[in-house]
């Protein structure tokens, strides 16, 4: 009986948090090399959906999915280029207005352009069809493959951050950027370049997502992925990669199992009502996280 | 008293800086003419305006009031005391509601709803107040967006409170049943706030709260307890935010969960806060007005220019405030309140110079 | 009559020991002096003293009374003002704006009354504008008194610190390197306004400088600290020639310092040690 209620919660549960997963890990990215909350991140995953959405029938649906990827990564690309690099020497709190601000004008700007009360169908998948039956919840190959990205993006974060110049000269960047200037490390480019991958994880979110549900809205990347997303990379101390990932699936569970199990007559939303009891929990009781390191 | 010391001559002469410094002199009988014709001007314009146009016109005008006061609220966090707010949707909806609440379960009787919910939008955010003793600045703005979140999908649609997703109604005051008698209700309000908030910057606690936000121990060392009023402004905020909120349900006669949404309310007070300019009372009330003005004349303008150019040109003031936040930080941090701020000192019997310096964005200090 | 006594303060921050067994005493009318190379734990003893650190072990006692439990604003409202190395002024406001909230300690009205605008908030209010004027005039910053904090020079923002630090009403004053960014004409026109401060308003001084002539020259005693730990106390002039001192400035072996001292006149190595300073801790 338990097995019911329980078990389809988090198999479900970690599928979505896979998702969270991933664009918590760009908001680490950020975070850990310039000390910056983006709350345009949701927005990243919006623009790569309606990338994908207004190409996939001239250009297919393969090719459309590299196009909103890419869409993601020129709007996270501008982004750091006209907004955040020209205030980089400033408090970190005009950059978190600034982002929140930049959230809004990419939101309104798909609504300027008609997205306003439409739902828009994303049928298309990646691979289609069922792939088993776990617990006796129905597992599509869409699913695995949200798991099997998020799987890849580990990986390769980790070996890029271990084992490239690249990967610790933005590591450098962020416990001491002058110290890393002095050496010789661009910092403009170390920007570009972590905006650039926030851009890619918030675009490849953005084009995993809709197909899960059939379906996506305006601004959905903000409404439905930045407050889960951030949630998870606090889980993870804002400066663990693997934190974020694990903060990401914990939270997809918890909130699964809040939806399962508490109906919306006696509390409705009870999904953000756990997203904010685990969120108070860990500030209250560990700054630092569950897995970071920062005091 | 004791003696002034004799100071050799300094290496860096520090006098009156010509153009910076707040002139001394008092001004003439023609100076003072000026400046109480000023704002007499304006309400003329204004009452013109009013009397001139339809009621419609009146209606945009009371929700640019009504959103000058729910900016005022932002201000007295981000602003004022250093704290950000990304959720303040929840502050303002909980206001409207619990003046709805208040008018459909008890009394009538508007002010009477109008207090409380001051005194329950305080409640609730001196309540958020006490999680940002503990939690640092930055941080605590995430705790703010997923507070907000659990006001829109959870506070908003109890059936007990709210009435679910079918919303609350909340009747206007017999005397401002009008749309026109409306915007006169809530100027008048705005204007009690703006003169609390005057009084409030003017005084102890104000000063008391831009010690905070400069530092903690800078606070402490002239002797103010941080908890204390970090916790005050906390009130403060709601208290206009509660405000702000029942005057927003009585406007539109019904309130409802998806009235208060996280990119409607609480993005847009926070553009809206940053562009009139933190800690600029008059950029923001300016601001507001431009802000309503603009979402409703810019669609009849594209309408003018182009068909399909207007077809969503609701949103188009959306997009230009948040360009313009952006521009604001980056390069004005003051804002409006560029403008504003020295036409207030001019009021106040100074001349008027542009260029006093330390206001908005540049103030923002919020441990990281 | 001792108006300061910290006690074996200890306090460690993570894994370093930041100040071991630190004993101050300040007497009353005294003005003391704080020396030490920067990372000694000068500004941590400062930050314990005045209730912005919690350190594991120690006491601290002012004017007979354990403060050792209370917040930090109580211990200011008790009577110690303290000036930052980074000039603790709200930068946004104006100099009259901090002069007025540095009073905050003395302010009757409730936070509540002075929001709605009660007579007497509008009263006091005056009082205290008129106390403020008055300080500036004194420090001759009455020039200063609507001129912006951020737009201001350095060695004048220490000296406004200092105003806003009497406007607290201190018996205590406790100044963070007042003396940095100055040259040595304006240290020691400094030297001479600290003496005549404290006669004009019986003050205690409480100093941390890297100014050793100013040190030697105004201060009734001085501490030294290195690594966190007491090196030595004593007269100035004995302080300043002690080995030891002299070593952790220069870095070299004691005896050889020792050498080093009897070859040069000490007013040489006074010099070179009075260029050392305005380095942050």
């Amino acid at each position: 009986m338990l097995a019911l209620v329980i078990a389809p919660a988090i198999v479900l549960g970690i599928i979505q948090g896979a998702v969270y997963g991933l664009v918590a890990v760009g908001l680490v990215l950020i975070y850990k090399s310039t000390r910056i909350f983006n709350f345009a991140a949701g927005e990243f995953a919006t623009i790569a959906a309606f990338g994908t959405y207004l190409t996939k029938d001239s250009v297919g649906y393969y090719p459309a999915l590299l196009v909103g990827i890419l869409a993601a990564v020129a709007t996270a690309l501008l982004v750091e280029r006209l907004i955040i690099w020209p205030l980089s020497d400033r408090p970190r709190v005009t950059l978190l207005v600034a982002t929140a601000a930049t959230a809004i004008s990419l939101i309104a700007l798909q609504f300027v352009f008609g997205a306003g009360g439409k739902i828009f169908s994303a049928r298309d998948t990646v691979v289609g069809g069922k792939f088993a039956e776990i617990f006796g919840v129905n597992v599509s190959y869409q699913q695995l493959v949200v798991l099997l990205m998020l799987l890849v993006v580990g990986v390769g974060l980790a070996l890029f951050f271990a084992f490239t110049d690249t990967g610790l000269a933005t590591l450098a960047t962020s416990q001491e950027p002058t110290a890393s200037r002095l050496v010789g490390i661009r910092l403009s480019r170390v920007s570009m370049l972590v905006w650039g991958m926030a851009g890619l994880l918030g675009g490849l979110a953005g084009v995993l997502l809709p197909p899960l549900t059939g379906n996506f809205t305006g601004a959905f990347g903000t409404i439905d992925l930045l407050i889960p997303a951030f949630t998870a990379a606090v889980l993870g101390g804002m400066t663990s990669i693997p934190g974020a990932f694990v903060g990401g699936l914990s939270l997809g569970v918890i909130q699964n199992l809040a939806s399962f199990n508490i109906s919306s007559d006696r509390l409705p939303g009870a999904t953000s009502v756990a997203v904010l009891i685990v969120l108070v929990g860990i500030l209250l009781a560990r700054p630092s996280g569950l897995l970071g390191k920062e005091a | 008293m004791a003696a002034t010391l004799e100071r050799p001559d300094a290496e860096v002469p520090v006098g009156p800086e010509p153009g910076v410094d707040r002139q001394r002199t008092r001004p003439g009988m023609a100076g003072w003419a000026g400046r109480a014709a000023f704002p007499l001007v304006l309400l003329a314009v204004g009452t013109w305006y009013v009397l001139s146009s339809t009621p419609v016109h009146s209606d945009v005008l009371a929700s640019g009031v009504i959103i000058a006061v729910g900016a005022l609220s932002l201000n007295v966090l981000v602003g004022y005391v250093g704290q950000i707010s990304l959720g303040h949707q929840a502050f303002i909806g909980i206001g409207a509601f619990t003046a709805a609440y208040v008018m459909t379960k008890s009394t009538d009787n508007f002010f009477a709803a109008l207090v409380v919910a001051a005194v329950v939008g305080a409640l609730q955010a001196v309540f958020l107040g006490l999680i940002a003793l503990r939690v640092r600045g930055l941080y605590f703005a995430l705790v703010t967006l997923s507070w907000g979140a659990v006001a829109e999908q959870c506070v908003f649609r109890l059936k007990g409170f709210t009435g679910g997703g079918a919303g609350a109604s909340a009747p206007r005051p017999g005397l401002f049943d009008s749309d026109r008698g409306y915007l006169v209700l809530a100027s008048i309000v705005l204007g009690m706030v703006l003169l609390i908030d005057w009084r409030l910057m003017a005084t102890k606690a104000g000063r008391a709260m831009q010690a905070i936000r400069e530092s903690p121990a800078v606070a402490a060392n002239y002797g103010i307890s941080v908890p204390r009023y970090t916790l005050f402004a906390f009130g403060v905020s709601g208290l206009y935010a509660g405000i702000a909120g029942a005057l927003y349900a009585s406007r539109r006669l019904t309130v409802q969960a998806g009235d208060f949404t996280f990119a409607g309310v609480a993005l847009t007070y926070l553009i809206v806060t940053v562009v009139g300019g933190l800690r600029r009372r008059g950029g923001i009330a300016t601001f507001s007005i431009f802000y309503v003005l603009g979402g409703f004349y810019l669609p009849q303008l594209a309408k003018h220019i182009n068909e399909s150019v207007a077809a969503n040109a609701g949103y188009y003031v959306q997009v230009i405030s948040g360009v313009l936040a952006i521009l604001t930080l980056i390069f004005q941090p003051e804002g409006l309140g560029t403008f504003t701020a020295p036409i207030g000192r001019w009021l106040k019997g100074e001349r008027f110079q542009l260029g006093h310096g330390g206001g908005g964005a540049e103030g923002i200090n919020v441990r990281p | 009559m001792s108006v300061l006594e910290a006690t074996d303060v200890s306090i460690r921050f993570g894994g370093v020991q930041a100040l071991t067994d630190v004993s101050i005493r300040v007497n009353e009318y005294e003005i003391v002096g704080l020396i030490g190379p920067n990372g000694a734990g000068k500004t941590t003893i400062f930050n314990c003293i005045t209730g912005f650190y919690k350190p594991q072990q120690g006491r601290v006692v002012f004017e007979g009374q354990d403060i050792s439990d209370l917040p930090a604003h109580e211990r200011s409202a008790l009577g110690i003002g303290r000036t930052f190395q980074n000039v603790g002024l709200v930068k946004t406001e104006t100099v009259l704006a901090n002069m007025l909230t540095a009073q905050h300690a003395a302010i009757e009205y409730s936070p509540v009354a002075g929001m709605v605008g009660l007579p007497n908030t509008i009263a006091e209010e005056r009082r205290l504008r008129a106390r403020a004027d008055a300080l500036l005039e004194i420090l001759n910053l009455g020039d200063l008194r609507d001129r912006p904090v951020a737009g201001l020079p350095y060695g004048v923002l220490k000296r406004v610190e200092i105003a806003t630090a009497l406007a607290t009403d201190p018996d205590l004053l406790m100044l963070d390197e007042p003396g940095s960014g100055m040259g040595p004409e304006e240290a020691d026109h400094l030297g001479d306004e600290l003496l005549t401060l404290r006669k004009e308003f019986d003050l205690t001084i409480l100093m941390i400088e890297h100014h050793v002539p100013l040190v030697v020259r105004i201060c009734d005693y001085v501490y030294c600290l290195n690594f966190g730990k007491l090196l030595t106390e004593g007269l100035p002039l004995e302080v300043r020639n002690h080995p030891e001192v002299v070593a952790a400035y220069l870095g070299e072996e004691a005896p050889e310092a020792e050498a080093e001292a009897e070859r040069r006149e000490a007013g040489i190595v006074a010099a070179e040690l009075g260029e050392t300073s305005g380095v942050s801790e």
